[in-house]
């Protein structure tokens, strides 16, 4: 059996445009109970309209989408990658600031993975696939 | 066909250097019919401008000539390291002297030809050249072809084992899924199909993971003085587990200061050393032995053990990729640690290879070039 975490986030959201992976992420997340809500995007720029409630997160038709406590953001994307996403993201008003950002990439390679972790935003760097090892970590640095 | 006309489009250049015009203009009338462009200069200040601003493929100097003569001009072609490859023939109607003969051809001249020559004899001589010259430009585009062809597969093989990573991971995401979920209800043969899956996508995972690692040693740029000593007490620390559990020893002193990408030469002897103990003999403790030896340009260094030894037959099939002399499941491993180990020697323009007796022991040994 699985073990539920100790401390429930109201909102995670998953950017990748993988979508078994996000499947799984999701499965994953809704079995460990880790948040009340589990959205996924395909890439970057959905992410920052999800963020923003802009283009298809229009507040019109999504006015009840939460902020994300979480994000979980993959790098090879369409569209808008991992890193272009960071760079936007950076941009973003300090009323964004406090979201945690976890990259969680397919590929163990030392090059992203420095990359990343010298950017100010990211948070924590982890290969796929998630575990509940991982879900502990996250919680108990940032949570 | 159509790429050897086009070869054939471009002429080489062949030199003739006279300070007497007539002889030049016989030595024209010979050659009129070769299939090469004729340059020509009255002097050896002359020829020096010619065959720095072309690429000559036969120079046919003339011996006495004011101020600079022909064995001077020689060796100046000679000493200039773009141009000591230019085949020389000196043609000369004065010096016809063995002796003089001689100090032609110990300048490097390819022949010594003394006038009155039979114009045939020369003809056959440079159209050697200019046969020459075509086989070295189609030998150049077709080693530069495979290199191409050689990095386009490089890469092939990285995109596609960059991509197979993401299905992967689903498989073994799902299976895992699978096993939490509705393991419970399988009965006994759908558990054992399971697990033949968990066993095979796992392999499958580090086979890939393997490929990717492979592709990239060779791509680091960063080099650093690297203490061969300090790295080996690393790497023995890193296999401390299995150095214990199978009681083995590793020896080495003396070991070189070099200047190398400490990640790679980490790899290089980790493989080795965990090879040494993986293969050990039954029943027999491992005894590794690490020696370096410094020869003029490069370190030579040599890996011992007393282990199960490789026959004759299999030495170079261990360098393949997935290549595993054993039955699977017998040894640990999926047949990458060899072949990375040479990619990694041969970055740093050295070789691997083995002298391995079956049940007395194998010692590697492999050098790298300095600097």
């Amino acid at each position: 059996m699985l073990e539920t975490l100790t401390k429930k986030l109201n909102c995670i959201l998953l950017v990748g445009d993988y979508e078994f992976s996000n499947i799984f992420n999701r499965k994953f997340l809704e079995r460990s109970s880790a948040s009340n809500y589990v959205y996924s995007v395909k890439n970057g720029k959905q992410a920052l309209d999800f963020l923003l409630k802009e283009g298809r997160f229009d507040p019109q038709s999504a006015h009840t989408i939460p902020k994300p406590d979480l994000i979980f953001l993959d790098i090879n994307m369409p569209i808008m990658d991992g890193w272009e996403f960071l760079k936007e993201f950076k941009q973003l008003s300090e009323h964004f600031k406090d979201i945690v950002i976890i990259v969680l990439t397919t590929s163990p390679n030392p090059d992203d993975e420095q990359k990343a972790r010298s950017i100010m935003d990211v948070d924590g760097y982890y290969v796929k696939p998630l575990t509940h090892n991982i879900l502990e970590e996250i919680q108990d640095k940032y949570f | 066909m159509t790429t050897e006309i086009l070869f054939r489009k471009s002429k080489p250049k062949i030199l003739m250097v006279d300070d007497k015009q007539a002889n030049i203009i016989a030595l024209q009338k010979v050659l009129k019919n070769v299939d090469a462009e004729l340059l020509c200069a009255n002097s050896g200040n002359d020829a020096l401008k010619i065959i720095v601003e072309n690429e000559i493929t036969l120079a046919l100097l003339d011996i006495q000539m004011p101020e600079m003569d022909g064995y001077e001009l020689a060796e100046i072609i000679r000493s200039n390291e773009d141009t000591s490859e230019i085949p020389i023939i000196f043609i000369s109607a004065i010096y016809t002297e063995r002796v003089h003969i001689f100090k032609g051809l110990e300048l490097g001249a390819f022949s010594f030809m003394t006038k009155p020559f039979e114009p045939k004899e020369l003809i056959t001589k440079v159209e050697f050249f200019i046969e020459k010259y075509h086989t070295t430009k189609q030998l150049k585009r077709a080693l530069k072809e495979v290199q191409r062809a050689n990095e386009e597969l490089k890469d092939f093989i990285y995109l596609t084992s960059h991509d197979l990573q993401e299905p992967m991971l689903t498989v073994i995401s799902f299976l895992q899924l699978l096993e939490e979920e509705n393991g419970a209800k399988l009965d006994n043969s759908g558990k054992e199909y399971l697990d033949y899956c968990n066993i095979a996508a796992a392999r499958m995972k580090e086979m890939i993971t393997c490929l990717l690692e492979y592709l990239r040693i060779g791509q680091e740029v960063a080099t650093e003085e690297v203490n061969l000593n300090d790295l080996v007490i690393d790497v023995v620390g890193e296999l401390q587990g299995a150095i214990k559990n199978n009681n083995a020893k590793v020896n080495f002193s003396n070991l070189p200061t070099l200047k190398a990408n400490k990640v790679e030469v980490k790899h290089l002897m980790q493989n080795l050393i965990s090879n040494a103990i993986k293969f050990k003999k039954p029943g027999t403790e491992p005894l590794i032995q690490i020696n370096a030896f410094d020869t003029e340009n490069s370190w030579e260094f040599e890996v011992s053990d007393n282990g199960i030894g490789i026959e004759e037959k299999h030495k170079d099939k261990i360098f393949q990729m997935f290549k595993q002399l054993h039955n699977r499941g017998e040894y640990e491993g999926i047949g990458v640690g060899l072949p990375m180990c040479k990619r990694i020697v041969e970055k740093y323009g050295g070789k691997i290879s083995l002298d391995s007796e079956v049940d007395k022991g194998t010692t590697f040994k492999f050098n790298l070039i300095k600097n």
